[in-house]
């Protein structure tokens, strides 16, 4: 129980309560987000197994018998990141948010993790105001990226296509040279699913690969890499090959860093950014 | 439900839980039944973002949310004397 001056909270761990009651706390707390994300139970469990979610760690924040917020927290070795933070409207301005915070840090300690990281929606000042008071640094922005189904034009017939199976893969993603997010961590992909991959060898000799997700109505969670050449023309061309090959489904990928060299290549091929978010990290130990 | 009842007008919430918005309205634009069939997009999303998907996406328009329940019929019949 934690006591401030005006109010005393309780945190009830996350494994207390079912998949439906913790979406309904969750949902609550959200009706007024910055971007409209509402979840469904199965979605939640979903969201929980493919970002190793502790929820022995992660929490439900009460005052007696009223619900006042959540909190949720990935664990990764001796990585961290906070997640679904959000306190019911009613609730606000108790310091609810902070005990939250403050909660799972104190978990995070408890389970030696040495960085917790945490994803800001762009514009959202109260909750990057709270982190920075934590302690937490900026790192860099993140941009959340949408395409929709357009008609491509035809392939050029001079890149070389290659499509991968699984292993294959893995393999792929064993070499990326790119810094993810949580969400787009290795680790993530794979509890993800679906995953699917392509290369491409222009006639230059320039190379590049593409992992990407692939379910029946949309494409997502793409790891864009160029092996040799330039990253604007290579990404061009995986791009191109992937909306080829998948003309008809819609695409939504995350957090693909807003200095990320093959950004200007996904403008060309008409995907536009719904929102950004600030990644930021807290160092537990030095 | 959609193709079955020919509707005039259809209402596509962003904000769903079950299904993705802007992938349900890409399938949408897809079937041969709904061509002709106004399709607007009711969202929290700020207004910038919600034009711009709107014209990604090519909605005929967006009404935002919370919804105004005294211009609404207003909003649907703008939307149904364009069609």
């Amino acid at each position: 129980m934690i006591d401030s001056p005006k109010n005393t909270f309780d945190f009830i761990p996350a494994n207390a309560f079912s998949y439906e009651e913790l979406t309904e706390v969750y949902n609550k707390t959200r009706v007024d987000y910055i971007v409209p994300m509402p979840m469904n139970a199965a979605k939640l469990r979903e969201y929980v197994e493919s970002y190793d979610i502790d929820m022995s760690a992660s929490a439900v924040a009460v005052d007696g018998n009223e619900v006042l917020g959540l909190s949720m927290l990935g664990v990764r070795d001796d990585r961290a990141w906070i997640t679904r933070l959000g306190v019911i409207r009613s609730n606000r301005k108790r310091g609810t948010g902070e005990a939250l915070v403050n909660y799972l840090i104190d978990q995070a300690r408890e389970r030696d993790i040495s960085r917790i990281f945490i994803e800001v929606i762009e514009n959202n000042i109260p909750a990057y105001s709270l982190f920075q008071k934590k302690g937490f640094k900026d790192t860099r922005d993140l941009l959340v990226l949408r395409r929709p189904p357009v008609d491509m034009p035809l392939l050029d017939p001079t890149f070389e296509v290659q499509i991968h199976g699984y292993n294959e893969t893995l393999a792929l993603l064993n070499k990326r040279q790119s810094i993810p997010s949580w969400i787009d961590e290795t680790a993530s992909l794979i509890n993800a699913g679906n995953l699917a991959a392509l290369s491409v060898t222009l006639p230059n000799g320039a190379h590049g690969w593409l992992v990407y997700q692939n379910t029946v109505f949309q494409l997502g969670r793409l790891v864009i890499q160029t092996e040799v050449g330039d990253p604007l023309q290579i990404g061009r061309a995986l791009l191109q090959t992937l909306h080829s090959k998948h003309p008809v489904q819609d695409t939504k990928t995350e957090n693909l860093p807003a200095d990320d060299p093959h950004w200007l290549a996904f403008k060309e091929m008409n995907y536009f950014v719904t929102f950004r978010r600030n990644e930021m990290v807290f160092n537990l130990k030095p | 439900m959609a193709i079955t009842e020919g509707p005039e007008l259809i209402l596509v919430d962003l904000g769903l839980p079950d299904i993705d918005g802007q992938t349900l309205i890409s399938l949408m634009k897809r079937m041969p039944q709904l061509k002709g069939v106004p399709l607007v997009v009711v969202t929290a999303w700020p207004a910038d973002t919600a034009r711009e998907m709107v014209m990604a996406y090519g909605c005929d328009g967006f009404i935002s949310k919370p919804i105004n329940t005294r211009e609404f019929p207003d909003q649907i019949n703008s939307f149904l004397s364009k069609a």
